[in-house]
């Protein structure tokens, strides 16, 4: 959208004036006494400020009825009679949109803005470093329909899902506040950053997830730095995704760039707006878990094949029930939003101010998320040739959320508290008969016992403190100075800062803070960017010929600095985080930071000719000090065309009015991979001790590689416009090939190196595809319209070498908070395949009672097998399962992603539906693996009820038996595949208005996230995405151990404009 | 004019922001090898990091080297990583083995950089790199040995250069490597003034360590060159002077007495948060007494007490020393009496409330009792039981009994072994030493180099109590040829194709092991 567009009908007229029923009445008086009202005003463009000329005002109806009009005069002014107040004027000129104002009462000249009437072909998008015409556009471009963001949720990046084709967002987790994972076309990184470029009112903002963690304390999940931005704010947001538009951002343009730009006021009015919501959420399904008698049998069963005991026949008829622990860690979660917008403008200024309050607790106990945010965005035109302004934004965000145990190491693979409260056996209960918490499971038999003492899962989450708290200053300013008519020199200077906090206390009694009785942590880290971007722009029209280039210097620089202190052995724990000075042994403090600086030249040329032939040049130099001094630059070059055939003399058609090919090719890079990389460095620490006493160490950080240099992606697109019935019905496909090389990956190398990995440029990835959307209009008349909008993508990933090496398996340690999944691996990077593989054993039924052993493969961590075993291919045929016989089990790769919506009006209702896809993605269902192995400690699937037993002969679920051997089989590699019913919106307009502002209105809606999910997966959410660590590493996708559950959520809410 | 200003302007700015934009980054909180290490104080920085890995190891040595041996078993779940170790379930993946050859190789490069990095230095003191390199080759044969021990042949990586996939060097090449380091190392200093120097490598560690490598290489190479190396053994325990037995046979492991080196000659150092805020990261510690004061079993504990503990003469202060069957309490001021009794070493009876928690004795790695068994077993292996072998397992002994000798005024030698044969001699030293060393990481060692880890494992699996608290004993039973060695970690080979698999494990094509090993 552009920004003119949203306003069909604009009324100009002045709210500062008060209408009072006493000037009505005299206005009333008047009339009756059939006194002439000369109504003068003046007429502007909105684009240039400058007067109108030859603008036709009209009377639209008085009260009896006459009409009659006039026409700007040569320097804009008009003169009117009118008979009688109140009138509606209706302003139009040609090229402009008609303009409609009621005019109440009469003072003054009034000031009428045309703003531009532009169809979809010359809408003005909004491009790097500028705008173009949309006629003009030689790359792919595709704009998110506002429907998608204007719904208050926490962050917009999470509700971008499904908007447009090629844009793929996982919302990983079901955490108020938590990280979506965003991949436009596909990931072309392994492991360097693979994640968009965001692009906020001229200002480049990476969005690095490490932000808001400061590495304190044992935090999961983290709190999404996207979600500073108020998506009530956003007036548009584009989505760039290929080479002919993202060059230009060159060394950050691979992944793709997500432009977007805020409100801005409108001129000549002054609105305010204010809009309350309120909601409650629920979880979307809960797992079906052992009852307590049910355990009780699998239980006896498991110790009497290990030739132990274990409960009474008549013990276990006594078991009932049992405790429900799942139901005991959720809860019922509420929200509520709350935004006041105050927008406007004049002639010379424009303003947007506005706040937001969002509250909302989680639907596990002690989570929620809190922020206040507000904002100002300011336009002024000093002269002609010089307008400034300032978009300034700052938001303090809160999240508290669960603890994760990775480091524990937990037999059992306990991801965290939440896992451990759903896996607790329905036996013991949660509190005690006094109503304290229960600290005594005798099941227990790992680390989170001390003594007679267990920690207890609810009390785990209730009591332990994971709270993050980010405030974000963001802020730009730029200068647009017209040097001559075509010459235009922009500066945009700005900056983005944020704090994180980061407060951390595991109690005695949690899982955490057992061993180290109690366990305090703090974490500040800030992350400060500066930023300038000065260009040039050249605009000349000369006959058939418009070139519009640019050249331009940008520089960036990043400074990251974190502290964290850790203490523990607390012996009142009352103060918890706030006083660690109350532990009485303190941990080694820590502190750091990292600078990186960019510096880049731009240029791009626009030439087009009879706008038939469009063609865009770019080339961007990049300067990055992630690299050694021989490999900082890279030269990223990229050249587009379009030809729009329907502007040909030949093209005759009624029926289409737009056409157009295009084309485009070029190359981006990628330097996502933290700085320093290509440098030994040693760090210190105090790891060593003599004498009692710890003492400074210095040990090499990392395997150093001088020769690191840019990733590139090389990228190649070409794509159909077409636009029939006078946009009625409008048509894209594109299809695309990337080829990205010199992979900056993290490759494991062998320990012998002193390391578990290596930052290399290593192998390629190829990313091809193809997107088509569709959008239109079924209906439009004066009552009612109804729009819809649909798309569908499908990209083909592939990994086509690594150098060297043919494959390798994530290493799941390297990462300590994953320690779960460093038994498993259940993840390969291999040649042939597309990242996210899945990587182990084709299940292959149940050895029955009578089966030939000898021909039953045994695998190799077994002696011998028996009936009521779990079998799995023997692939080479050598009679036993051994590392030869793991394969390729699929991969979370989509086969294709797809999204429709549609809006209708019908007089004062609206409704809108908002449908969210995938098809053909595979996640690993980690925690149904944790959940259906065997086991005396912690609870399981109520699936295994129906185990293999002789005298139920399950071919599915093997015979209780309790191993360490656990190993990925297929069975745990589930279709994801996904429909969902993201948003249902329900609104109604009241039939009166607050005030007499022709805006005015109120609002009443209701609205539902979630309300709809079509999956066959068995787990909480099919786009659920945990391994324990950064859930937007690209290297760990697919895997879900235990991710917060998602809710179905219902809003209702009001929105008041006066 | 405006226009000129404003340009004026915007070229400062311009100017400005690009000068200050230097792509010239200077690394924050970390110092590069252009400026490090410089001086002496650097170059002790520097050699403190190859101290670490011992450190942090001790969580994992237990699991390696006791656990799967005949005295003990995993009170963990069996799908706890460790628990299979000790019932040989373990597999290529168990990451237990996993992170013990990480950590073993971690010391072993950063030992490496410290040979390369100060040996190149022309700025620090010739005495401190004399020294500091010194202590990195004791600590670089440290690992090696284990690693040798662990895997037999391994990749013997020397330089920060070496190839990033290395082949497996020989048994050979790994030892001849080790005694090279290890003779270097006898340059050391016999002891430290400072305070803060104590539990540096010293001479004696050198020595003492040469003496059990060439023992383990006498008796795990070619029997021909065995000779020769029991001779070397010999004469380096001899070179181990200044060290004698504590009386009390626990002050060893005495959190009051950490600079004591009267007996222990090397140790892994553990003060608390060393690794984590208030934690010494001794898992010894934690596994051994993680369930406190009740009858919970904890992670780690003797597999069967009849056979352990049941029939250990009472008289021998190691038994009281080994295990805690009766422990004082002093939350409730009464002495708790455990049913199965806990491994005594490492609990921390001076701070016994935390004792699972902050776990800070530090590690024994050499002891002067070692050095005496390995010069007697040394001895007797090459001659037979001379007075000198006599004279050196004697003197462990009356320590042993030494509190009954003095309180019964008996005779000194009234424990005495005396007149046996060499094969009772062997026979008298292998008991000896279970008793000396139990719950001291050194069972499945000496069990592997005697060559009789089979027999004995089973043999005590079989005479395990067919009850409940012994499934995982029964389970040792499972023993077979291919756990003389552990498997080269399965993520290792994926990334080093060079890496063959020892004989027995998943995707190997080694010949078995000889008869002699049973």
């Amino acid at each position: 959208m552009t920004k003119v567009s949203k306003n069909l009908k604009k009324r100009s007229w002045l709210l500062k004036k008060v209408v009072t029923l006493t000037f009505l009445l005299i206005s009333s008086l008047l009339v009756n006494a059939q006194q002439q009202i000369v109504v003068k005003g003046k007429v502007f463009s909105e684009k240039n400020n400058e007067a109108i000329i030859g603008a036709t005002i009209k009377v639209k109806k008085s009260a009896k009825g006459e009409l009659n009009g006039t026409i700007s005069d040569g320097k804009g002014n008009f003169s009117l009679n009118v008979k009688s107040l109140p009138v509606t004027l209706t302003v139009s000129y040609i090229g402009t949109k008609e303009l409609e104002t009621d005019i109440y009462e009469y003072t003054e000249p009034i000031t009428i803005f045309l703003s531009e009437d532009l169809n979809l072909l010359n809408e003005v998008v909004v491009v790097g470093y500028g705008t173009q015409k949309r006629k003009e556009i030689t790359g792919a471009i595709s704009t998110i329909p506002s429907t998608y963001f204007k719904q208050s949720t926490t962050s917009f990046d999470n509700s971008l899902g499904g908007a447009v084709a090629g844009l793929n967002v996982t919302q990983s987790s079901g955490q108020p506040g938590a990280t979506s994972t965003l991949r436009i076309r596909g990931g072309n990184s392994i492991t360097g950053g693979n994640e968009p470029l965001y692009v906020i009112d001229g200002y480049i903002l990476y969005n690095d997830n490490s932000n808001t963690r400061t590495g304190a304390g044992n935090f999961d999940g983290g709190l999404n730095p996207l979600s500073s931005i108020n998506s009530n704010d956003i007036e548009s947001i584009e989505v760039l995704k290929d080479v002919s538009a993202t060059a230009i951002y060159g060394s950050r343009g691979a992944n793709g760039v997500i432009i977007i730009t805020t409100k801005k006021g409108n001129k000549g009015s002054d609105n305010i707006n204010y809009q309350a919501t309120y909601g409650f959420q629920k979880v979307r399904k809960k797992l079906d878990l052992l009852n307590g008698k049910q355990w009780a049998q699998l239980y006896t069963e498991l110790k009497q094949n290990n030739g132990q005991t274990g409960f009474t026949d008549a013990q276990i008829n006594s078991f009932g029930e049992g405790e429900d622990w799942q139901s005991a860690a959720l809860q019922n979660g509420n929200s509520q939003n709350h935004q006041l917008t105050l927008s406007g403008g004049d002639q010379k200024t424009r303003y947007v101010i506005s706040g937001n309050y969002t509250d909302q607790t989680g639907i596990i106990k002690n989570t929620d998320y809190k922020k206040i945010s507000g904002r100002v965005n300011l336009d002024r035109t000093f002269s002609k040739s010089f307008t400034a302004g300032i978009n300034v934004s700052a938001s303090n965000s809160t999240q508290n959320g669960l603890s994760n145990y990775g480091t524990l190491a937990a037999p059992g693979r306990l991801a965290g508290s939440y896992d451990l409260a759903i896996r607790t056996s329905p036996l013991v209960s949660v509190y005690n008969s006094d109503g304290s918490f229960n600290y005594s499971n005798p099941y227990e038999t790992g680390d989170i016992r001390l003594g007679n003492t267990t920690v207890n899962g609810i009390s785990d989450i209730v009591n332990t403190t994971a709270e993050t708290k980010l405030t974000n200053i963001f802020g730009n300013f730029y200068a647009n100075y017209t040097i001559i008519p075509s010459l235009v020199a922009k500066a945009v200077v700005g900056t983005d800062l944020y704090r994180t906090k980061q407060n951390f206390y595991a109690p005695k009694t949690s899982a955490i803070g057992l061993i180290p009785s109690g366990l305090g942590s703090v974490g500040n880290k800030s992350s400060d960017t500066w930023q300038g971007a000065f260009t040039l722009n050249y605009n000349k029209k000369i006959n058939d010929h418009s070139i519009d280039a640019l050249v331009g210097y940008t520089t960036q620089k990043n400074s990251i600095e974190y502290a964290t202190a850790t203490s523990s052995n607390f012996s009142n724990e009352s103060l918890g985080y706030t006083s660690l000075q109350a532990g009485s042994t303190y941990g080694a403090p820590t502190s750091g930071g990292s600078e990186s600086v960019l510096n880049s030249y731009i240029a791009r040329a626009n030439y087009s000719f009879k706008e038939r032939y469009n063609l865009t040049a770019t080339l961007r130099a990049d300067g990055s000090s992630r690299f050694a001094e021989n490999n900082r630059w890279g030269y990223f070059p990229s050249l587009g065309l379009a030809w729009n055939i329907n502007q040909e003399p030949f093209f005759k058609s009624t029926v289409i009015d737009n056409l157009k090919l295009r084309v485009s090719g070029g190359t981006v890079g990628n330097q996502e991979i933290g700085d320093y990389k290509y440098l030994a460095t040693y760090s210190a620490a105090a790891n060593a001790s003599f004498g009692g006493q710890l003492v400074t160490d210095y040990t090499r950080t990392r395997l150093a590689n001088p020769n690191l240099k840019w990733e590139s992606t090389s990228q190649y697109n070409a794509g159909i416009d077409l636009g029939l019935w006078k946009d009625k019905l409008n048509f894209v496909v594109d299809v695309y090939s990337k080829k990205t090389s010199d992979l900056l990956v993290d490759i494991p190398v062998a320990i012998t190196t002193g390391f578990t990995s290596q930052t290399q440029n290593i192998g390629a990835v190829t990313n091809k595809g193809v997107e088509f959307a569709v959008n239109g209009t079924f209906l439009k008349t004066k009552n009612a319209n109804w729009t819809f909008s649909a798309n569908i993508a499908r990209n083909v990933n592939e990994v086509t070498s690594l150098g060297t090496i043919t494959s390798f398996q994530p290493n799941f340690t390297a990462d300590n908070s994953s320690s779960p999944l460093s038994t498993i691996l259940p993840l390969i990077v291999k040649v042939g395949q597309p990242l996210g593989t899945f990587y182990g054993y084709q299940f292959d039924g149940v050895v029955q009672t009578g089966d030939n052993l000898s021909k039953v493969p045994v695998p190799s961590w077994y002696s011998t097998v028996q009936a009521g075993d779990p079998k799995w291919k023997d692939q080479d045929n050598d009679g036993k399962i051994t590392e030869a016989d793991k394969v390729v089990l699929g991969n979370s790769q989509p086969d294709f992603t797809y999204g429709f919506s549609t809006s209708f009006g019908f007089k004062k209702f609206d409704v809108s539906v908002l449908f969210q896809g995938s098809q053909g993605n595979k996640l690993y269902n980690a925690t149904r693996q944790n959940l259906e192995t065997y086991s005396t400690t912690y609870n399981s699937s109520a699936i295994l009820a129906d185990r293999w037993t002789t005298t139920n002969p399950s071919t599915t679920i093997p015979r209780a038996y309790e191993t360490s051997k656990i190993y990925l089989d297929d069975r745990y590699i589930e279709d994801a595949s996904f429909l969902k019913l993201k948003t249902l919106t329900i609104g109604y307009t009241l039939p009166f208005r607050v005030t007499n502002s022709k805006n005015s209105n109120i609002r009443i809606f209701v609205s539902a996230q979630n309300l709809l999910t079509l999956t066959k997966y068995k787990g909480y959410d099919p786009e659920a995405s945990r391994y324990g660590g950064d859930e937007t590493n690209g290297l760990y996708q697919g895997i879900d151990l235990t991710a917060y559950p998602s809710s179905i959520g219902f809003n209702f809410g009001a929105s008041v404009t006066l | 004019m405006k226009k000129y200003l404003f340009i004026t302007i915007l070229s400062a700015i311009l100017i400005t922001l690009a000068s200050c934009n230097s792509l010239d980054v200077n690394p924050i909180g970390s110092l590069t090898g252009a400026n490090f290490p410089k001086t002496d104080a650097d170059a002790i920085a520097l050699v403190n990091g190859a101290y670490v890995d011992i450190s942090e190891i001790s969580t994992y040595t237990s699991y390696l080297t006791d656990l799967p041996s005949d005295e003990e078993q995993c009170g963990e779940a069996v799908i706890s990583a460790g628990a299979p170790i000790g019932t040989y379930d373990h597999t290529p993946s168990n990451v237990m083995i996993y992170m013990g050859w990480t950590y073993l190789y971690q010391g072993v490069t950063t030992a490496n950089d410290v040979i390369d990095q100060l040996s190149a230095s022309t700025t620090i003191s010739s005495a401190i790199k004399a020294r500091t390199i010194n202590e990195a080759k004791f600590l670089r044969a440290l690992y090696y040995f284990s690693i040798v021990q662990y895997w037999g042949d391994a990749p013997l990586v020397l330089h920060s250069t070496d190839s990033k996939t290395p082949v497996r060097a020989t048994v050979d090449e790994l030892y001849t490597q080790i005694v090279t380091d290890l003779t270097d190392a006898t340059a050391l200093p016999a002891t430290y003034s400072t305070s803060t120097d104590l539990g540096r490598a010293t001479q004696g560690a050198a020595n003492a360590l040469l003496a059990k490598a060439y023992i383990t290489w006498a008796q795990t190479g070619a029997s021909a060159d065995a000779p020769v190396r029991y001779q070397k053994s010999i004469d380096a325990a001899n070179k181990v002077t200044g060290y004698s037995l504590t009386n009390d046979f626990l002050d060893n492991w005495d959190t009051s007495k950490k600079n004591n080196y009267t007996e222990n000659i090397f140790k892994a150092s553990h003060t608390i948060s060393q690794f984590y805020s208030g934690d010494g990261f001794n898992h010894l510690c934690h596994c051994s007494f993680v369930t406190g004061f009740s009858q919970e079993t904890p992670h780690l504990i003797v597999s069967d007490p009849a056979q352990f503990y049941d029939n250990w003469d009472s008289r021998d202060q190691r038994k009281g020393g080994s295990y805690a069957k009766y422990l004082y309490n002093p939350n409730t001021n009464s002495v708790f009496t455990f049913n199965v009794p806990r491994y005594r070493k490492y609990i921390d009876t001076l701070n016994i409330n935390t004792s699972a928690t902050t776990r800070s004795i530090d590690r024994t790695i050499i002891r002067y009792a070692d050095v005496l068994l390995t010069k007697a077993e040394a001895i007797n292996e090459l001659s037979g039981p001379t007075t000198e072998a006599y004279t050196s397992i004697n003197q462990v002994r009356r320590r042993a009994y030494k509190k009954t000798i003095d309180s019964q005024h008996l005779a000194a030698d009234a424990f005495d072994y005396k007149n046996l044969t060499q094969t009772q001699f062997r026979d008298s030293l292998q008991k000896e030493s279970l008793h000396e060393f139990t719950y001291e990481q050194q069972r499945w060692f000496n069990l592997v180099r005697w060559k009789i880890l089979l027999k004995t494992v089973k043999a005590v699996a079989s005479k395990a109590p067919n009850t409940e608290a012994y499934t995982q004993v029964r389970k040792k039973s499972q023993i077979a040829l291919k756990h003389y060695r552990f498997p080269i970690p399965q993520s290792e080979r994926d990334v080093n194709p060079n890496l063959t698999q020892n004989y027995g494990w998943d995707g190997s094509t080694a010949s078995a092991y000889d008869s002699s090993y049973q």
